[in-house]
């Protein structure tokens, strides 16, 4: 299954770490983290929940800034971006998608998908071509009109996708991206994520799904109390 | 984003919340319109002040009037200055004074054909051919010279006396009939021969040499014009009051005008003139003066106009701020999901911003036809008074490109400004927050 991925490092985090000042309590969200991610790999992070997946996520995408530590990507080390860099890391490198998905609700599919390429400075007119095109690769050509709500979360999570991959970022952060979803539609959004990333694509999961990371991650990792406790939980790996 | 971006989501945005928006661009649109409306009334008197004033070049026009004996040094008479033609003499050699007229309005009987009407006559020299109102005529053309026995009527006295095509009446003969003292009847009624009038009439005959349609609201010619040096040829009467009758009519014809016109050659000798004038023992009246005044007074007016639609601005703004404010609490998520797909907080700005401006465009262009339209109505409340009072129709407002851009860049911009504190607090939304699952 790991045929496409190289060695090159696509990013690194050392001493990965980020607190919550909550009163007088501190709340170690996440606690040191190491993590190389290769380009082309399909890694797969489980855990218990308060366990520190999405801080870890939120940190790699460029959403949030860590306490302690650094990531480092080709485009430079994150920590030392200023916001508008960062905004533009996020706006090109990184595709996001979450458990609940995360679409504007008064904008059409299509409409949603558009909204990654503002950033960009896409023309309007190669914005909606891009968008129409990935909505078609990801099932839904026939629903590119269509509000949020009148989809199913399948539908929804698959334009959350198309949004997330239509400007062909280098990395796609997924957080739970099944967690509301039933089993046909997570075999769906599973194959569509494996597709991606055999054409190249550097994917983190996070789930709760420890048999779907195993049937798509090259790699899976699990977090506890902020920190990587185990090494490779893949088909091959320990437990 | 590019603006076409921005604005096309401002417009989305706004339309999906059709009441919200519409109140808070209600809001813009009372202030503006009343803004322009009140403004528009302050140019409209200024600009219609101002033009017929020009029309008649009263602003290089002094009025010269025989200062009262009261207010003279002493109780001498010879401080008394008559205006007489010593005096027009006197004023013509003051430097900078183009030329010096008598004032001489006063009642006839003008026949044409078989029809009369009476009418007052006014005298011009021939050189307010230059002026704007005489300018463009509606048929023929002004005097040649300040001798000739020519006249100019007003369409509307033409009309009264049966001629409604100007053309035809140009050439055409006009008798000017007035009122003179008959001597030979007061001397005789002196020596007791009882029965004889002390009043006759006296014809003069005037050719048509023009016909002029004057749409000038205030300040506008008389029916009849004549030259003034055929009006110097004419007998008449003319008093305001029977005291003054009883002193034409004891002292005899020629004992001095009730006042004299007199032009300045460049409106910036006019104070130095009115000072000289002062000097030689006569009293002046200043349209130039008078109009400043009147502009001071109508500015006082505007200011105090404005104050009232910028407060209403004021108002509208708030609602402004506090729609974005509302907004911004809705769309807290939506911000998080533009922050996670690259916004910057320069975009997240610009998006409310962009927003506020729209409003505060919608709100400005809907203000000034509402203001419009408020003036339109208050034209026609007014116009109908003034028909029932007789006074010629005259325009009150006036909406100049300069009063349209200012009403929309300060719509605009004072809507940018409320849409200053929400479009950074929206910058503030922290996108981890904003996107966590409920
Ligand atoms: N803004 C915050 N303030 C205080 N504590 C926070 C904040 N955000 C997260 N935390 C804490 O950090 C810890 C890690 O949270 P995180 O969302 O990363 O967990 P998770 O592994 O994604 O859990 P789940 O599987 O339920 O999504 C939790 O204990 C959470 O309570
Ligand atoms: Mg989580």
């Amino acid at each position: 299954m790991s045929q496409t991925q190289d060695n090159i490092t696509l990013l690194t985090a050392s001493s990965l770490a980020r607190h919550y000042r909550f009163g007088s309590s501190l709340v170690k969200a996440l606690d040191g983290v190491d993590l190389d991610v290769r380009r082309g790999e399909f890694l797969g992070i489980v855990g218990a929940s308060g366990s520190g997946k999405s801080t870890l996520l939120n940190l790699l995408g460029g959403l949030d800034t860590p306490t302690a530590g650094a990531i480092r990507t080709a485009e430079g080390d994150l920590n030392r971006m200023n916001p508008r860099r960062l905004a533009r890391y996020r706006a090109t490198e990184v595709g996001m998608i979450f458990q609940s998905f995360n679409l504007v609700p008064h904008r059409s599919a299509l409409g949603n998908v558009e909204l990654a390429l503002y950033f960009l400075d896409v023309p309007l007119r190669r914005r909606r071509a891009l968008a129409a095109e990935m909505l078609t690769r990801v099932g839904l050509a026939d629903r590119l009109e269509h509000r949020p709500a009148d989809l199913s979360g399948g539908e929804q999570q698959r334009v959350a996708i198309a949004r997330a991959l239509v400007k062909n970022p280098a990395l796609l952060l997924a957080d739970e991206p099944t967690g509301n979803l039933d089993r046909d539609a997570t075999h769906m959004i599973g194959d569509i994520l494996a597709d991606w990333n055999r054409g190249g694509g550097t994917v983190i999961m996070v789930t709760h799904n420890l048999d779907l990371a195993r049937a798509r991650a090259h790699r899976v990792l699990r977090m506890d109390y902020g920190r990587f406790v185990a090494e490779d939980l893949s088909a091959g790996g320990l437990e | 984003m590019t603006a076409r971006d921005l604005i096309a989501m401002s417009f989305g945005n706004l339309w999906r919340m059709k009441l919200r928006s519409a109140l808070t661009i209600a809001g813009v649109v009372i202030g503006i319109a009343a803004l322009v409306s009140m403004m528009s009334f302050g140019a409209g008197l200024q600009k219609n002040v101002a033009e017929s004033f020009e029309a008649m070049e009263l602003f290089s026009t002094l009025k010269v009037l025989p200062r009262p004996q009261t207010q003279s040094s002493g109780p001498d008479t010879a401080t008394y200055r008559t205006l007489d033609s010593t005096a027009i003499r006197q004023l013509s050699q003051i430097p900078g004074v183009k030329s010096v007229w008598p004032e001489q309005v006063f009642q006839v009987r003008a026949k044409l054909g078989e029809k009369g009407a009476n009418t007052s006559v006014q005298a011009l020299p021939a050189e307010a051919g230059q002026w704007k109102v005489f300018r463009t005529l509606k048929a023929g053309r002004f005097f040649a010279s300040d001798t000739v026995r020519e006249a100019v009527l007003q369409r509307e006295l033409l009309k009264r006396l049966g001629l409604t095509d100007p053309d035809s009446a140009l050439g055409r003969e006009i008798t000017l009939i007035t009122a003179k003292v008959n001597l030979a009847a007061v001397w005789g009624g002196a020596m007791g021969v009882k029965g004889l009038n002390p009043f006759a009439e006296a014809r003069y005959t005037f050719t048509i040499s023009g016909v002029l349609e004057s749409t000038m609201s205030e300040y506008q010619p008389r029916d009849l014009i004549i030259p003034i040096g055929a009006a110097q040829q004419m007998e008449y009467l003319s008093f305001s009051s029977p005291f003054e009758l009883l002193n034409q009519v004891t002292r005899g014809a020629g004992g001095g005008y009730s006042s004299l016109t007199l032009r300045i050659a460049h409106s910036r000798d006019h104070d130095a003139v009115r000072d000289s004038i002062d000097a030689l023992g006569y009293n002046t009246f200043s349209f130039a003066d008078m109009f400043a005044e009147a502009r001071r007074a109508l500015m006082i007016f505007d200011a105090a106009l404005g104050v009232v639609g910028f407060i209403a601005l004021v108002v509208a703004s708030l609602g402004i701020a506090n729609t974005l404010v509302m907004s911004i609490m809705e769309r807290y998520r939506e911000i998080g999901i533009l922050k996670s797909l690259g916004a910057d907080d320069r975009d997240v700005r610009r998006l409310f911003l962009a927003e506020s401006a729209v409003i505060g465009f919608l709100g400005s262009v809907l203000g000034l036809v509402f203001g419009w339209i408020i003036t339109r109505i208050a034209q026609a409340i007014a116009g109908y008074f003034m028909a029932r009072e007789g006074v010629p129709r005259m325009e009150l407002f006036d909406l100049p490109w300069w009063l349209i851009s200012l009403a929309i860049v300060f719509g605009v911009g004072v809507s940018l400004l409320a849409g200053l504190y929400p479009s950074r607090r929206a910058t503030k939304v922290d996108p981890v927050q904003a996107l966590r699952h409920d």
